[in-house]
């Protein structure tokens, strides 16, 4: 309540305000207009043209024209990426050609930091723009995969392509094995942890990415993980511009599996038995003639995305809009599965009188996703089962009805079935607005204010007929989460005689979100007619409602100083406060400090004209995790449910797991060096960095013993080290009048490093996946080791027949599977596991390739991720008889070893001793690739010849091509979501698509 | 506390520089402009709001502290005790540590790896299907009651006691299947985390089972109403267990037998009071192996419904119909008979309830069980469920049922009292009467007279052989094995088509290894 009033009033003070500012101004204008050229003579198509002081302007069209209203007294400034800015008088001027020269990175740009705008020359941090026009020719509909292999240091993976899926984002590894290790995605201001594909990628305009201490303490216990800063598209002071596009992509599935066919499969199973005739021979012929079950092929289909945008922007001097709608179609890879998307965004800035500039940005994005749990990591998953089942059971019986059970091979039911009769919608539909208030006290002190909020509000309708589960039922839950932010903070910012620059802020924040759900649900259904849409039939019926909150209370500050444009120092400081810890450990401060020194500009370098730019940087500071969940210092009690034999549930509450209530923050100190060389007159650009990042105090939760009835305790135990080094180069190779070539290339490595765990030698706090398949835990947490971890019998190939007695002692015979006795006591057991892999990237690289030839547009874009391993448990699965995989489906595996046939890894059939760990070397590969993210070939008619206005057609592919010795379906996908103490595992992961996209942009 | 947050906030406003230069020259201004009051008002109301903004407050959720106040708060606790107890009997893995049995054993190949080990006598920590965890989370449920029960002011004395009860006999049912199953183990009594407990001995581990037994045995009703009725633990379900736990004592390791007189003493008290408990033994054998919930021979039972919303793993049992069914006809071949066991069980309405001979893939084809894939006779007792038709074994049929689990049987009283009133006090003739009444309902005659004390206690451990057949839970072959120390007897006489035993057992082979993931938690173990 008393949080609403504070609100409330604040409101009203801003209301006031904005009454008392609303002054009117006037004065005379004119049309100006002009060409814009490069120093080759090229056109400049999509140059800024802004009046100096206001956010009037415009953007020159194909031909590099422009045309503008301003006033004589005006001064207008001309800006493209890549090149110096030029700002001209107008005077008596109404025609104004202008040549722009190249400037090394955009110096001069201004670029979004925490809280404020710095110059990019001022930068002592390390921080990576990424501009809508870096990624336009490669079309997506999540806009995390635009950065994907463009900005060292930052790994992006598509774990799932199931449409809607949410990509991994990683900036400088992971540091929190507990909390999450998302980077903070801030809106237009708004620190909110959204998924980035909640966003509509034709609305961005920038991404700031905020790599090191000094960058983003100023988040404070947000910042650990990095910190992705987007600014929305806005308006230019001009007539309306209308932008049509549309791309439609055929989407297939890149890879299968080599599996066998229906008759070589029956006669492996005869010989699984002992050389019983399950399958007779006529049986068999019937099969080699007529085939069997390609369960892959039937539950794949070829899929689609359809991603269609129209935007509307422009205005006046003192208002301009940018509104924006989109609706896109998809169809999954895997049957039945889909996604469709309606979003429409509305960004309106008003320069309310000379001093109070005011913007307010509103988006609203509903979404429906069909059956979009990919089920991965889970033994229900279709994709898995579709590799184990037995292709000798058709998809129907001669009846017409489902064959709902595999007799040999999976003990899963039959996954076309599954998929195409489960039921799992979400509708979602999320709200974002922020208001934004600036007002400039003096020239030299500005006051702003903040506000914003995410309302979200989802609902999830499930319907489980006979066919997906022995129970039917049906459920529907809805949920509500509020996030809102107030922030305000005063900047002074002055230039001092003698070439002192100086800028200071100051504020303070407070956030909160709220989230209520309600979810009914039952079982039994009398009849399943009627889906999820009546769940009354359901004969036993059940609620259930949730409730959860978080706040953070905040107070922050930067002080920026510049001398003579050479030495920089930046120096911020945040205190959070938060809800989730108790009494003295809710508050915490976050420090950093950060020194440029911009060599280039010194005395003794102004005659060696071979740097544009040189720049030494080094930052250091301290940001936090919260890394528990609100509650998490509380010992819950936790909820089951049991009938006593009778159709009614009986609630039931214990103990589960231990409370401390004496958790805290985890605290990461950063070290950040860097170089940034700019040199062949601006042609090549590169930015050179090393950190390193040290996690302490981190918060885990250690597995208690089972004889405590399991469950986990919080503690605030152990450090986390990730360093690494990061490189990125860019260099226009052709710069010529209509032929341009621009490569940019940059590399990463980084390691990570568990440093302690406590008193502990070994936790293993991951996830179990596929129990019942694999039955213990895959990742181990050890000092010396990375996250990410796999722990394992190492296999050592196959008994052969002269080791039979050694074999013996063991309990094996030849042709049985070999693994590592590491402490040789002749028996394979728990003492023999080991560290078996990781799953953690050596290093990683993105090359991208933009060339425009007249009115062509290519771009070629390659991403190489290097030296990790994934556990493929669909290849498990597929290659061994073990738990739910009941038979072998492989076709490698068929070549097993007989006492003829021993040069293979493939053990006897029908062997009563042999052990198959799933946990073991034999099924990790090796998960590195080289993925051609993008090829695309765009062209440009000009308004000359296309009546309506200007027109871009484009042909493209993505995934079109991957170099991986993976045996599965797709190396980037996992299953285990954002975890990164579990990181390449892949029980049915969801693949990505090889999309081949036709695209049509049209302006006018 | 909200106070000290309100110094913390002044606190960092004179601490920063920064703000402290900002606000001078805000000050200076206002002289002149009047409206930048109404920002620094705006700015105050917003520094001023340090207050319960940061408390928190779990709202719906459940805590630990004081949560057992009433009759309902303690029946929170004993619900979620009997979820965990339903889920860890739920599947054949219970069982995978029972495999050593010589009436059961497994195939090879597929995916019964973990119940080959036990069978052939292999058995590692890294085994994944050993129901430990499962067990532990059943005798935590219970000391969550145990330890609290007394807290529960407002509820009754006698709820309370219940209460206790109840929690007693499901921790010494568990504390009896772990102690059986891993002889050394943790005695956790309480609800007290701890990293480096020792194993305790076989000795404490039964005193306690005792002692609790003893206490359910005083605190429960002899009959429940209501919801309970037929299904929560009574005062005879107390004693009856009561007297196979002194049985289990005379035998190895404790070999205390003292215990067989107190054995038939608890057995007899249940025999003589049967009539007030409700217990007797079902004219027909092949009564008890119906989808019929309830029966009269059950003295205490699991019991499931696997309709229950919201779908829980624990409410439904998926040890029928699938684990013994053949494979062709759609089964999973988790366990089945060994052929020396089935071909010495005596032939009757019992052995004809107990066994599957043919196995039917489709409507046309009828297998001896000789020429099935496995050559092995079926176990058909947990097969019988809804929607399962005997005449049509091929067509598919659900593998999550509603089936009930029999723990302990009248007919378990029957045979405990019959062995240690013999081995107490020699086979008299109410021992004779306790077997015989069994045997006759199988089919078979009266034990012959005159036979010697070790004879006829031989015979009833047959009997219970035959009549407990398939690893049932409280009375699985392999515990008498186990007690009599048979193992390496009846694993010798193992039919030449059986799995190798490549290293036949030992004494080190009664007893399950610790998981290794507990072990790796607490390395004292």
């Amino acid at each position: 309540m008393k949080k609403r009033l504070t609100l409330l009033l604040h409101f009203s003070a801003i209301a006031i305000l904005m009454f008392f500012c609303l002054v009117e101004a006037s004065a005379q204008t004119k049309q100006i207009s002009g060409q814009i050229k490069d120093s080759y003579g090229g056109v400049l198509p999509g140059a800024s043209v802004v009046v100096q002081g206001t956010t009037t302007g415009t953007i020159s069209d194909i031909d590099g024209k422009y045309t503008l209203n301003a006033q004589s007294s005006d001064v207008l400034i001309f800006s493209f990426i890549g090149m110096k800015s030029q700002t001209i008088k107008v005077g008596d001027q109404e025609t104004i050609n202008v040549t722009l020269s190249e400037d090394a990175i955009g110096l001069d740009e201004v670029v979004a930091v925490g809280y404020g705008t710095m110059k990019r020359s001022d930068l002592s941090g390390a921080s990576t723009t990424i501009k809508a026009d870096d990624y336009k020719d490669m079309p997506t509909v999540d806009i995390a995969q635009s950065i994907q292999g463009r900005v060292a240091g930052v790994s992006i993976s598509q774990t799932s392509g199931s449409p809607g899926a949410t990509t991994k984002i990683r900036i400088r590894g992971g540091n929190s094995m507990l909390g999450s290790n998302n980077p903070l995605v801030v809106l237009d201001g708004v620190a909110m942890n959204i998924d980035l594909n909640e966003l509509n990628p034709n609305d961005i305009e920038s991404m700031e990415i905020l790599k090191d201490a000094s960058s983003t303490a100023i988040y404070g216990s947000r910042g650990a993980n990095g910190v992705i800063v987007i600014t929305t598209n806005k308006g230019q002071a001009d007539k309306m511009r209308v932008q049509i596009s549309s791309n439609y992509s055929f989407d297939r599935i890149a890879n299968t599996y080599d599996l066998l066919e229906a008759a070589p499969y029956a006669e492996l199973i005869n010989a699984m038995n002992s050389g019983s005739e399950i399958f007779s021979p006529a049986e068999i012929e019937e099969f080699r003639k007529k085939g069997g079950t390609d369960w892959q092929d039937e539950i794949f289909q070829p899929g689609y995305t359809s991603n269609n945008q129209v935007t509307l922007s422009g205005g006046s001097k003192k208002i301009q809009y940018f509104i924006s709608g989109s609706y896109i179609d998809q169809k999954g890879l895997l049957v039945n599965t889909g996604q469709k998307r309606y979003s429409v965004r509305s960004n309106v800035d008003a320069q309310i009188s000379e001093r109070f500039h005011s913007s307010f940005n509103v988006s609203v994005t509903k979404s429906e996703k069909n059956n979009s749990n990919d089920m991965a990591g889970s033994k229900g998953s279709s994709i898995w089962n579709s590799l184990i089942w037995s292709p000798t059971e058709p998809v129907y019986n001669a009846d017409g009805t489902y064959n709902i059970n595999d007799q040999y091979g999976s003990i899963a039911l039959n996954p076309y079935m599954v998929s195409m009769e489960r039921m799992n919608d979400v509708f979602e539909t999320i709200t974002m607005a922020n208001a934004t208030f600036k007002y400039d006290l003096t020239d030299k002190l500005q006051w702003s204010a903040i506000l914003g909020a995410e309302n979200s509000d989802v609902e999830y309708a499930d319907f489980t007929n006979r066919y997906v589960s022995t129970t039917t039922g049906s459920s529907r839950t809805y949920g509500n989460s509020l996030f809102a932010q107030l922030s305000t903070f005063l900047t002074y910012s002055n230039t001092f005689n003698g070439g002192h620059r100086l800028t200071a802020m100051a504020g303070y924040e407070q956030s909160s979100r709220t989230f209520k759900s309600f979810k009914a649900e039952g079982s039994n259904l009398i009849s399943e007619s009627v889906g999820y849409h009546n769940l009354s039939l359901n004969q036993s019926q059940g609620i259930l409602s949730d409730y959860e909150r978080w706040a953070l209370q905040s107070y922050l500050g930067r002080f920026a100083y510049a001398y003579k444009d050479r030495y920089l120092l930046t120096a911020t400081y945040r205190i959070d406060g938060s809800s989730r810890f108790r009494e003295d450990n809710k508050f915490s401060g976050f420090p950093s400090a950060a020194l440029g020194w911009r060599i280039s500009e010194e005395g003794f370098m102004s005659d060696m004209s071979a740097f544009q730019n040189l720049k030494l940087r080094a930052s250091w500071g301290v940001t936090g995790n919260q890394a528990i969940p609100p509650y998490g210092t509380m010992a819950l009690l936790s909820k089951s449910v049991y009938s006593y034999g009778s159709p009614t549930a009986h609630i039931g509450y214990s103990p589960v797991g231990a409370e401390n209530p004496y958790l805290k923050w985890e605290e990461t100190t950063q070290v950040n060096a860097g170089l940034d060389v700019t040199t062949l007159n601006g042609r090549l650009n590169s930015t050179i960095d090393i950190f390193k990042k040290d996690t302490k105090g981190l918060l885990q939760a250690k597995a208690l013993p089972a004889y405590n009835g399991g469950g986990k305790i919080i503690q605030n135990i152990g450090e986390i080290e990730n360093k690494g080094f990061e490189l990125m180069i860019a260099y226009d190779i052709i710069r010529k009048g209509n032929l341009t070539w621009n490569a940019a290339f940059n590399y990463s490595s980084i390691k990570n490093e568990v440093i302690s765990i406590g008193d502990e030698e070994q936790i293993f706090p991951g996830n179990s996946y596929g129990t019942g398949f694999l039955d213990s835990k895959t990742f181990i947490v050890k000092p010396g080791e990375s996250l990410g971890t796999f722990y394992g019998y190492q296999f050592l190939g196959l008994w052969q027949a002269d080791e039979a007695a050694e074999a013996a002692l063991y309990g094996y015979k030849p042709g049985d599977s070999k693994y590592e006795d590491l402490n040789g006591d002749k028996v394979i057991d728990g003492k023999d596991l080991q560290v078996i892999g990781n799953a953690l990237p050596d290093f990683s690289w993105g090359f991208n390739n933009q060339i425009r030839y007249k009115g062509f547009d290519i771009n070629v874009m390659i991403e190489g991720v290097h030296g990790r391993d994934v556990l493929n448990l669909g290849y498990a699965a597929a290659g061994a008889a073990v738990g739910d995989a009941r038979s072998i489906t492989l076709a490698e595996a068929a070549n097993a070893w007989t006492e003829n046939n021993t040069n293979t890894i493939w053990p006897a059939l029908n062997s009563s001793t042999n052990v198959d760990h799933i946990n073991s070397s034999k099924w990790l590969q090796d998960g590195s690739y080289i993925k051609l993210r993008n090829i695309s070939v765009a062209y440009h008619f000009s308004k000359d010849r296309i009546k309506i206005g200007d027109l871009k057609l484009s042909v493209s592919a993505q995934n079109l091509l991957t170099i991986t010795n993976y045996k599965g379906f797709d190396p980037e996908v996992t299953s285990t979501g954002g975890s990164d103490i579990d990181q390449g595992l892949d029980l049915g992961s969801y693949p990505s698509a090889r999309s081949y996209t036709l695209g049509l942009t049209l302006n006018f | 506390m909200i106070k000290k947050y309100n110094v913390k906030c002044v606190a960092v406003l004179v601490d920063t520089d920064v703000l402290t230069t900002t606000f001078a020259l805000v000050k200076e201004k206002i002289v002149h402009m009047k409206k930048y009051i109404i920002y620094l008002f705006a700015l105050g109301i917003i520094f001023s709001s340090c207050s319960d903004f940061l408390d928190e407050d779990p709202k719906g959720k459940l805590t630990n502290s004081g949560s057992f106040k009433t009759a309902s708060d303690l029946e929170l606790g004993l619900v979620a005790m009997y979820n965990k107890v339903n889920g860890m009997y739920n599947e054949t893995n219970f069982a995978t540590v029972l495999m050593g049995g010589d009436d059961v054993t497994t195939r090879s190949g597929s995916n019964k790896g973990p119940f080959r080990e036990f069978d052939t006598f292999s058995a590692t920590d890294a085994n994944p299907r050993m129901s430990w965890g499962q067990a532990y989370a059943c005798v935590w449920a219970a000391n969550n009651v145990i330890v609290n029960y007394e807290y529960a002011t407002e509820a009754s004395e006698e709820e309370r006691l219940e209460a206790a009860g109840q929690a007693y006999f499901i921790r010494a049912l568990t504390y009896f299947y772990l102690v059986r199953g891993w002889n050394e183990l943790p005695l956790v009594t309480d609800l007290q985390f701890s990293f480096d407990i020792e194993k305790s001995s076989p000795e404490a581990v039964y005193e306690l089972i005792v002692e609790d037994l003893k206490n359910a045995e005083k605190y429960l009703p002899e009959a429940w109403e209501g919801v309970k009725k037929g299904v929560a633990p009574t005062k005879g379900a107390a004693k009856a267990q009561l007297a196979s736990v002194y049985l289990t004592m005379a035998g190895y390791p404790l070999k205390d037998e003292t215990k067989y007189a107190l054995a038939a003493q608890k057995a007899k008290e249940v025999i003589d009071n049967a009539a007030v408990y409700g217990y007797r033994l079902l004219d027909n054998f092949a009564d008890l192996w119906t989808r019929k919930q309830f029966n009269d021979e059950i003295v205490f039972g699991l019991f499931y419904d696997r309709n229950i919303a919201p779908w829980t793993w624990e409410n439904g049992n998926m040890r029928a119909p699938l684990p013994s069914k053949p494979e062709e006809e759609g089964g999973w071949d988790d366990y089945f008979a060994e052929i020396n066991f089935f071909n010495a069980f005596p032939e009757g309405p019992r052995k004809d309830a107990t066994f599957q001979t043919v196995i039917r893939p489709d409507a046309e084809t009828t297998l001896h069980w000789t020429e099935g894939v496995q050559k092995h006779p079926y176990y058909k007792k947990m097969r019988d469920m809804d929607g399962y038709n005997p005449d049509e074994p091929w067509a598919y049929v659900d593998w999550w049922s509603s089936r009930t689990n029999m723990v302990i049987r009248y007919a378990e009283v029957l045979l405990v009292y019959a062995e240690a009133q013999a081995m107490a006090a020699g086979p008299d003739q109410t021992a004779y009467d306790a077997v015989n009444v069994v045997r006759n309902r199988a089919g078979l005659e009266d034990l012959p007279d005159g036979l010697s004390k070790i004879a006829f206690r031989d015979a009833v451990v047959m009997e219970r052989a035959w009549e407990f057949a398939g690893a049932e839970i409280n009375t699985a072959r392999w515990y008498d094995l186990v007690r009599l120390e048979r193992v390496e007897e009846a694993a010798s006489n193992r039919h030449e088509s059986e799995l190798p035993i490549l290293n036949p057992p030992t004494k080190d082979d009664y007893f399950a290894p610790i998981p290794i993931g507990e072990k790796l938690i607490n390395p004292n173990l």
